[in-house]
This record gives C-alpha cells, structure tokens and sequence, in this order.
C-alpha cells in the first residue's frame, strides 16, 4: 500500500508538467493538434502497441496485463521545420512530458488499476507575422505575435478485470482539463507608437469515459478493442466561457503477434469522429474531417520475454489529421526506431525512440525529429 | 546475475546511464516555438485592429502668471532685431554681496584685509543660441545695486549704453553651449565697498544680425559667476588671492508683449501662461481600449512668437485632481519630456503636435483622475515665446487617438 501511495504521489504530484506532447503548425486550428498518449515503447513501435500498452489510455483494459505495481514518465523533445505558402521556418524545439501513470493488480484480486495523465489536445504555438497598415494617413509597419502556451490534459482513470487467462475487459473515465496562457502582441515600426501586448488565461473543461477489452486467442495472438466516448469541451478566456466544442467518440482495435519469445508483431488502428466538431469550429474557418490512424511495429526481445536486455523496435505510422484551414485534409507518416535497458533487477526499465515525421496537406510540408526518453520504475 | 549485469554493464554503470539520459531530457526542457506564421491559414482567425479617430477638444481656458523670469531656468538674451513678435531683451544679474576681508590662507581662522583690487571677471553659462548668427558678443553692462525683481525693461533700458559697457565676452561662431566669461577691471565697479560690496551687471546680446542667447540661472545650477582677484599682505608680502559669488537674482527683462484680445489661448511667455484643457475621449478608448498613440493638434492663430529661428516646446500634463488653474500636475519624467513636447516654430502657423499617450495611459489605470490636462511651455518662464491658438470660444486643438480595441482571444 505505501508503494502505491508512492507511486500514486509520484504520479500526480507530475501533473502541472504536463502541457503539450506536441506542437505543429496544425496546433493553430481547432482545438489545437491532437496528441499521442503513448509511451516511448509503443512510440517505437509507431503506435502499434498503444492497445496493448498497460499505460495507455486507448484501453482501460490493458492494465490488465501488469502483473506489479508500476509508474512511467516520459519525456519527449522535438526539432521541428515546416514549408507552407511560401514560408519557411527552421529550428523549431520543444520539450514536454506527454504521458506519465501508475498502475498495478489490486493485491491478489483479479482488479487492476490504472491512473494517467497525458496531454489530449497541444495548444502550443506562437506565430509572428509582419504587415503594414495605413495609420493617421501614413504606412506603417507592424510586427505581431500571436501565442498559446500550454494543451488540454487528459486524467484518466481505468478498472481492468481480469476475467480469465483469455479475456480482460476495463472501463476507465476521464477528465479534460488543462489551461493555455495566451498572449497577443504587435510592435510597430515608427516607435511613436507604443507596443501593444495582452495576455489571457484560457481553461477547458470536459469528460469522457471508455470501454476496452482484451482477448487472448491463442498464445500467439492476442486483440483487443476499445470505444472511447468524450463529451463537450468548455472553453473558458479569463474564467468567462466562450465556447464549446463536441469532441470525438474513439473506436480502436488491435492485433498482437507473438510468432515466438523474442518478437512481437503488433498493429493499432484508431478511428475518431472529429466531424461531430465542424459546427463549433465553423465561425473559425475550420475544416474537420473524421480521422483514420494506423500504427505497425515490431520488437525484437521484449522486456518481459526475459529473451534480452536489450529490445531493439521499429514502427511505422500513418495518420490523418482532424483540422484543416481548407478542404485538404493532411496526414502523417512517421518512421519509428528504439530500444530499452532493463536495469535494477529488471525493477527499471528505460527506453528510447527516435521519431521522424511528416506531416503533408493543406498547403503544408512539416518535418519532425522527435526524441522520447521513458523511464519505468516497478518498486 | 541477469538484470545487474548486461554484457559487460556494471549495475552502476547502468544506473548512472539512466541518470545521464534523464538529464539530459531534463535540461533540453526549452522551447523555441515562435515562427513565421503562414496567414490567413495558420494564423488565429482574430487579428490586432488598430483604429483612428480624431476628436474635438471640449472647453479651454488660458491663466496667466505662473514662471516669472527671475524663477526660471534659464535667461533669454534677444538682440534688438533678433525677435518674432517679442522685443529684445535684457539679462539682470545681481550677485551675493563680497567680503572687504578674505583668509590669506585656508588653514588661517583670522580674515586679513583686502589690500587691493586686481579685477573681477563674470561667467555665464550658454546654454542656446540661434545656431546661424555670425559675431555673437555678449555685452556685460553695470546695473545699480538696487535692481531687483520688479524692474521693468523701461526702468533698466537707460543702464544699457556704451557708458556702462563693462565687457564684452565674444561667443565663437562654431560654440553651441558651454561656459564663457571675461574679465572686467577693478574700475568698474569703483563703488562696490560702498554699495554693500553688491555688484550687479546687466547682459545684452551684441549682434549686428538677428540673433539671441539663452544663458543658465542659478535656479537650474548654471547661474552666473562673479569672481574677484585682490591681492593682500601675508607677512609683509603681497600675495594674489580670489573669492567669488553666485548670483543671489537672476532674470530677464523685456518690453511686454502685444496683449492677446481677451479669451486667446496662449502657451508659453514670461511670466508664462498656461492653458487648462478639458478632453471629452470616449470611455470605450480611454477605458477599454489600449491606447498606441495620441496627439493634440494645436493649430496656432497667429504665428509664434519668440526669438527668430526658436523653438517653443509644449507640453502635457495629466492632473491628480481638477482645481482649475492651481490643479497639481503628474509631472513628466525628465528623459521623457523631449519625446513627449511638441515643437512650435516661431515665425510660423505649423501645427504643433503634443504627445498624450502617455496622459491617455495613465486615465485608463487610474479612471478617477479627471480627463483634464495642463499644458505649458518647457522649459517654463524661460523665454518670451509662445503659441496661441484659438479662443476659449472656438479652440482650434483636436485629439487624435490611435488605439486597440478590446482584443478578443477566440474560444
């Protein structure tokens, strides 16, 4: 019970780290760029892994599969550069903590638990543009900057109930929050007129809850599904609402291969109804699609294979992306490569991946290096 | 042993390996995330407006007798054609009294008489000139003793003649401002023990052209100087020795001004003039809004008047309360005052553009302060220029404010 209390503390007491998985261009539109709330292994695996994976929230019922109390944190850093109208931007970084959790059986019950907090939405960006405007007759030119620090959280909690050696089903719910310090400025080029600068606190609030199960065919195959259904967001500038946007229902499914010992063949494909958005986000300009992602990889010594140390995993990911500023809708594909290094009496584990990106559509071409350390501690 | 040891990997070595990849995730948490923005597609759909609006000023009023010249920062010294609208004008020095006595030495407690009089020399302190007039002098005149602030040019004029021409001091043609003086002989002042041991002196700009000079006075630290050489007995040697005193009054005297017709509004002058002006700005500006610039258009009546070629520089105050003509100001920040004045050319009608943002700015984070502002000539009582501009009845300044209006961060 003090292991839990530790790792729960732990846990939590990580929360105001989470801001953003990830920033993009697309972060402008919308509700800002949807996040991945993956590990660095499933990372690795391009997302393949994230309906198996005991940390992610995609299925409440995949910690399930833990068989000690256990944490992660992750921390994930990105080199970004993008080419859209014309307009070329370089040496873009950023670091955030994506997805941190604690989980573990309830003792010797068939009941596990699972809580996390990820980022849902990024709502990082700050864009700076020029122009010229006519003031009191004259041309004159100005500077501004416009920007959003900070995303929607996701605190999630899951129940999994290991049924039999063959199935586990969970339930888990969540909570939306999160805020963005906002900022507005304009500096103008004939200094007899004063910077402006304005800055304001947006808030979310909402909630979803979800269903999972996991089904081991045979000892080589597993599945598993899950639905995941949120609500309405509330938006809130400076504790005044002003606006709501309907957010998405989730349906995933997963296939895990274990061919033998060492190696593991897993795919995820997630489906999400963005669409159900595209009238509050109409006055913006918006476009919403509905949006498809596919992520396959593999892995060579799994951790708990007691195979190796040392797991090698390669991934690969495709995914269409919810917002748009026209009737393109873009996407991604990602190249994913990592490994891990149990340590401590197999008590720690850390992984690493390498990410690259693309990102195509809307008149937009976005490259991402990004780099995920994840740290896993079983007391 | 699997687990502490991997392939030659110390547990140890592992550990710190964590430890050095952790903090390395650690130390890389910066962001740089400002980019160029790709607009309208990339852009927040809400954009910075920027609004102009030029407004009537509300009710004037012009009050009088506020800087004398002798509580002025400066002398203003016009030659006889060297003005606009203003005749010349005369400075008025009067120093603090001599001593008949001075200690030969520093160290000595017994003062030792005067044993005679070498010379005296006066130093003034340039401040401005008309930067193109050629063969500048200063002419140093003697004055009676008993000059004080009430004399008048009338009563002084008579004292400005080749007869009390003490010295003369030639400014360099290329000297903008600085320190400059003369000596004067002993006979000059032959009465100075007698006169209390005071001695005054009168300076006139000597110019065959157009010209005029502004010389410090004591209330800014740059007065005048009065320096005397006297040679005393110091154990039965003669030996030199000096003493010196600043100028107890300093001021300036001039013919007065052609009288404005009655209800003119006027800035500036000596003694100076100010002008109580009431703006009626929208509580959605000055409130809710962010003011970037604001400027009040003074469009001169008549031409400025003042020494040739000057400037008169106007400023603006917000008031902590309104009490009329004696409503204490918010004074303005010394590095502040040049960006904040508006220049008005003497001779001409240009529009003379005083900045407000300032004064705008401080309304809206303290709304009690009443929407009334001062506005006065800087430096104050210092010269005979001013601007008049309208009628209490039919005021000729406006407001132009440039301004943000609330921004809206989107939903």
């Amino acid at each position: 019970m003090r292991r839990l209390l530790l790792l729960t503390g732990l846990a939590l007491g990580g929360l105001p780290a989470v801001a953003a998985a990830q920033t993009s261009i697309f972060s402008v539109r919308g509700i800002g760029f949807p996040a991945r709330e993956a590990s660095a292994r499933s990372r690795a695996l391009g997302g393949g892994f994230d309906m198996f994976d005991p940390f992610s929230p995609l299925n409440p019922a995949s910690s399930a599969s833990l068989g000690a109390l256990t944490a992660i944190g992750t921390s994930s850093t990105e080199f970004r550069s993008y080419d859209a109208n014309s307009v070329t931007a370089t040496g873009l970084h950023d670091t955030r903590f994506p997805l941190i959790g604690v989980a573990g059986p309830a003792g010797s019950s068939p009941i596990s638990f699972r809580l996390t907090a990820g980022t849902y939405a990024d709502r990082t960006y700050d864009v700076s543009t020029t122009d010229t405007v006519m003031l009191r007759g004259q041309p004159v030119g100005v500077t501004d900057q416009i920007g959003s620090d900070g995303a929607i959280a996701d605190i999630g909690g899951a129940l999994a109930w290991t049924v039999s050696r063959h199935l586990a089903i969970g339930v888990g719910v969540h909570a939306l929050t999160g805020s963005s310090q906002l900022s507005v400025s304009r500096v103008f080029g004939d200094t007899t007129y004063r910077p402006y600068a304005l800055r304001g606190h947006q808030s979310y609030e909402g909630f979803g809850f979800d269903g999972g199960v996991m089904i081991q065919l045979t000892r080589a195959i597993q599945l598993g599904a899950s639905v995941r259904s949120d609500r309405r967001l509330d938006i809130s500038v400076d504790s005044l609402v002003t606006g709501s946007v309907a957010l998405p229902t989730t349906i995933a499914g997963g296939l895990l291969l274990t061919p033998s010992k060492a190696l593991h063949w897993t795919t995820t494909v997630t489906r999400r109804s963005w669409t159900r958005a595209a009238a509050d986000l109409a006055g913006s300009g918006t476009v919403v699609f509905n949006t498809f992602s596919i992520g396959s990889g593999i892995e060579l010594g799994p951790p708990e294979s007691g195979v190796s140390n040392i797991p090698l995993r390669f991934g690969f990911r495709y995914a269409t992306l919810p917002f748009s500023p026209n009737a393109e809708q873009p996407h991604e594909v990602g190249l994913t490569a990592g490994t891990g290094l149990l340590f401590a009496k197999n008590r720690a584990l850390v992984n690493v991946t390498l990410e690259r990106i693309m990102r195509s559509g809307a008149g937009v071409s976005e490259h991402v290096w990004a780099f995920t350390v994840g740290m896993r501690l079983r007391p | 042993m699997r687990g502490t040891v991997v392939r030659g990997l110390t547990a140890k070595r592992v550990r710190r390996l964590a430890v050095a990849l952790t903090g390395a995730a650690l130390l890389g948490c910066g962001q740089d995330v400002t980019a160029p923005g790709v607009c309208p597609e990339f852009c927040p759909p809400v954009g910075v407006q920027v609004v102009d609006s030029i407004m009537p000023t509300a009710a004037d009023s012009t009050f009088d007798g506020y800087v004398s010249s002798y509580a002025a920062s400066a002398l203003e010294l016009i030659a006889a054609p060297g003005g606009f609208g203003v005749g010349p004008s005369r400075g008025v020095i009067r120093f603090f009294a001599l001593r008949d006595s001075l200690r030969v030495n520093a160290i000595d407690t017994v003062l030792a008489p005067i044993a005679s009089t070498d010379s005296f020399a006066v130093q003034v302190d340039v401040l401005r000139r008309r930067a193109d007039a050629k063969g500048i002098r200063l002419g140093i005149y003697r004055l009676p003793t008993t000059v004080d602030s009430t004399a008048t040019y009338a009563q002084l004029e008579p004292y400005f003649q080749d007869s009390t021409l003490i010295g003369t001091i030639a400014l360099d043609d290329t000297l903008q401002n600085g320190l400059v003086s003369t000596s004067i002989p002993a006979s000059a002042f032959p009465g100075w023990p007698a006169d209390s041991f005071v001695v005054a002196v009168g300076v006139a700009v000597l110019s065959p052209d157009s010209a005029w000079v502004n010389i410090g006075a004591v209330e800014a630290g740059s007065g005048a100087q009065l320096s005397l050489y006297v040679h005393q007995d110091s154990s039965g040697t003669s030996v030199p020795r000096q003493d010196s005193r600043l100028s107890g009054l300093d001021m300036f005297v001039a013919p007065p001004p052609v009288v404005p017709p009655a209800g003119v509004l006027a800035v500036g002058g000596s003694p100076s003039s100010r002008v109580l002006m009431h703006l009626d700005v929208p509580s959605a500006i000055v409130d809710s809004s962010s003011v970037v610039r604001a400027t009040l258009l003074l469009v001169p009546s008549e031409p400025v008047i003042g020494g040739s070629q000057d400037t008169v520089a106007v400023i603006a105050h917000a008031l902590t309360a309104d009490f009329g003509p004696k409503s204490p100001l918010i004074l303005v920040p010394a590095d502040s005052i040049a960006l904040r004045a508006g220049n008005a050319l003497v001779g001409t009608r240009d529009t003379v553009r005083v900045d407000l943002t300032d004064v705008l700015r401080v309304w809206h984070t303290h709304p009690e302060l009443p929407h009334t502002i001062i506005l006065r000539a800087t430096p104050e009582g210092a010269t005979g220029a001013a601007v008049r501009f309208g009628t209490s009845a039919a005021p000729s300044a406006k407001l132009e404010v440039t301004y943000i209006p609330p921004y809206k961060f989107r939903g």
